[in-house]
């Protein structure tokens, strides 16, 4: 039939297997190409790595900002609580609190874990900055800038080591608040239910309060990322 | 004899045979002369057109070493013997230690015998390990001198490679890493006089001598914190260091450690494989990078699903988190991650020296078809040099994933105990 089309189309002027054979090389030109293709690209994730830890740097402070905001909200919450007549009605008021608390403190655990978006993107630009110093270190003496930009890559790789260890204090100070959390959760309950109120209140201010920890760690987490930016900002890019 | 300064050239023969001669001082170094005989394209038709001293003559003995002691090599070139594809013959020397920079001064002297001889004098040169004194061309019947005096950063290998010819790796190929000169290469075997007169090696220990003390005494004043709190020196030292980590999977376990490396040393350059091999070595990185890639990505996955799923449960936990989990964790263990990564890194320096070769074709020359190809060849490895530096980046942090996952799985595993 393809013999036909071609006799069809090309009767006289065209040999039919002149115009097969360019047939043909239309349809490997693509993979001609693809010879040349670059397998980087292929990467889902293939956008600059500063610019996706920015990105996730933003979330980070957004998971802050709502952890400070939810930590205002629940310490006027116990202000109102404080003033309730009915005592059933604080215990409800206390437990919805502190399981609002827990689920807060749980999503910025999640933000913080050791295979969060945030981690994979402190590492990967960490990684891709080592890999930079490498390149420079192949060049020749006289190559421009070779001694400033391996100077500051081991800045910025310095100070992405210093993000990883607050990150990992940071980790560790969500997580004890969140055994703080569920083991004042029931004391204070219980000593609600005996009528230890005022006890129970002032408790429950203090943990939260101590919320306010996870919001100062993750601020310098914020600041430190921020600073491992600024260090790397200044290297010439040499490919992406 | 007729100096020629460098670029310049001039008629050196019709026919028969010419012979050229590098010599130099032999205290000062010990280059090994080598001859390519290049085609129109600048390469060698084959490896038996590269002569040294491990190959000491080529096909019919139309080009042979025939002199190769301490202080001069001499080539003869019978130029009727040449194939009519052999445009030049390029003679350069390489240095396994030591810089051209302490060879200023070697001379290149070429003739027939007859007839006014050519030369020329290397007089610039600073840390090469490997260059180009000159070459003798055909131009129309005739065959002429051009000196050159164009080095390399890297020695025999790369020269080499620069004009397409192969060598198998050995010691005596690999790039060397900057070193101080050698003031004697006693014990090579070249039978050259390597003992200075003792009066001068006397006066040359005294200076020595003097020389740290004086170092020793100007860091003493400079460093006067040092003076304070002699404890600080070593870790003041270590300061001008970079640690650098490294890690790997050993069949029991995890093999994890640190050396240190001066902060800005140079790392040599060398490349075990010819060009169209790097290419197809680069094909090959590519799909196990891709392949990786997927895995690791499906591994993300599956933790973040485990991680919701436990998140809801109550009571126990499903056998199959617990069988799924040890089985990702023994397939993290068993990806190839750092082997792919050196192949990388590997494959990275060597574009590096496909470009740096290129470079310098298309600085020498001037034929307009032969530079549009240089340029494409050019543009071709540069783009190689960015894929591979973005696919050693992307294999780094998928190395570290793998580590966080199996870790993340770890946890699951804890979390659901059998």
């Amino acid at each position: 039939m393809t013999r036909r089309i071609l006799a069809a189309l090309f009767p006289r002027f065209w040999s039919r297997s002149v115009v097969a054979y360019l047939l043909l090389m239309l349809c490997c030109a693509p993979s001609l190409w693809s010879q040349e293709t670059s397998y980087s690209s292929r990467n889902p994730n293939r956008t600059n790595p500063t610019i996706i830890l920015e990105s996730e740097m933003s979330n980070i402070r957004a998971s802050n900002a709502q952890l400070g905001a939810r930590i205002q909200t629940a310490m006027e919450k116990l202000e109102e609580v404080a003033r309730l007549t009915s005592e059933d009605e604080k215990e409800v008021q206390v437990d919805t609190l502190f399981f609002t608390l827990r689920d807060e403190v749980y999503g910025v655990l999640d933000k913080l874990d050791l295979n969060s978006d945030f981690a994979d993107a402190l590492n990967r630009a960490k990684e891709g900055t080592i890999v930079l110093r490498s390149w420079y270190l192949r060049q020749p003496p006289d190559y421009p800038n070779r001694e400033q930009s391996i100077a500051q890559l081991d800045r910025a790789i310095q100070e992405y080591d210093i993000v990883d260890q607050r990150l990992n204090q940071s980790r560790t100070l969500a997580q004890e608040k969140l055994s703080t959390i569920m083991r004042q959760h029931r004391v204070i309950l219980q000593e609600m239910k005996i009528g230890k109120v005022l006890e129970a209140i002032a408790a429950a201010r203090a943990v939260v309060e101590g919320l306010n920890d996870i919001t100062q760690a993750m601020t310098v987490v914020e600041q430190k990322t921020q600073e491992s930016l600024q260090a790397q900002a200044s290297v010439p890019p040499i490919s992406n | 004899m007729r100096l020629l300064p460098k670029g310049a050239n001039a008629p050196l023969a019709q026919s028969g045979k010419v012979r050229v001669e590098l010599v130099w001082e032999a205290h000062r170094g010990a280059p090994n002369a080598v001859c390519f005989a290049v085609d129109a394209a600048g390469r060698v038709p084959d490896d038996d057109w590269l002569v040294f001293r491990g190959r000491d003559q080529s096909p019919k003995g139309a080009i042979r070493l025939v002199l190769d002691t301490s202080d001069r090599a001499a080539f003869v070139v019978a130029l009727d013997a040449l194939p009519a594809n052999v445009q030049r013959c390029v003679f350069a020397a390489t240095l396994e230690s030591g810089r051209f920079g302490d060879l200023r001064g070697t001379l290149l002297a070429a003739g027939t015998g007859s007839g006014e001889s050519l030369g020329f004098r290397l007089e610039e040169a600073s840390d090469e390990q490997a260059l180009i004194f000159a070459e003798i061309y055909r131009h129309q019947s005739a065959w002429k001198l051009r000196a050159i005096g164009q080095g390399f950063t890297g020695g025999l290998y790369p020269l080499a490679a620069h004009f397409g010819a192969k060598l198998a790796p050995s010691s005596g190929n690999h790039v060397a890493p900057t070193e101080a000169p050698a003031a004697s290469d006693a014990g090579t075997g070249r039978g050259r006089p390597a003992k200075a007169p003792s009066g001068k090696r006397w006066l040359g220990r005294l200076l020595l001598v003097g020389f740290v003390l004086a170092a020793a005494a100007s860091v003493w004043f400079l460093k006067p914190e040092w003076r304070a709190a002699p404890e600080r020196i070593w870790p003041d030292i270590q300061g001008f260091f970079t640690e650098v980590r490294f890690f790997d999977w050993i069949p029991w376990g995890r093999l994890e450690g640190t050396f240190r490396l001066p902060s800005s040393a140079v790392q040599p350059l060398g490349c075990d494989w010819g060009d169209e091999e790097v290419f197809e070595r680069y094909h090959r990185l590519g799909e196990n990078y891709v392949q990786i890639l997927g895995r690791v990505d499906q591994s993300n996955d599956l933790l973040a699903a485990f991680r919701g799923q436990i998140s809801q449960l109550h009571g126990a936990c499903p056998e199959v988190l617990h069988r799924h989990s040890q089985r990702e964790i023994e397939e993290l263990k068993t990806q190839p991650v750092e082997t792919w990564l050196k192949e990388a890194t590997a494959l990275n320096a060597c574009a590096g020296l496909m470009i740096k070769a290129l470079e310098s074709r298309l600085a020498a020359e001037s034929r307009p078809i032969i530079l549009q190809r240089l340029l494409r060849e050019a543009d071709r490895a540069r783009n190689l040099e960015s894929d591979l530096t973005n696919i050693a980046r992307d294999l780094a942090y998928l190395r570290n994933k793998s580590e966080r996952l199996i870790a993340g799985f770890g946890e699951v595993l804890d979390a659901c105990p059998q």
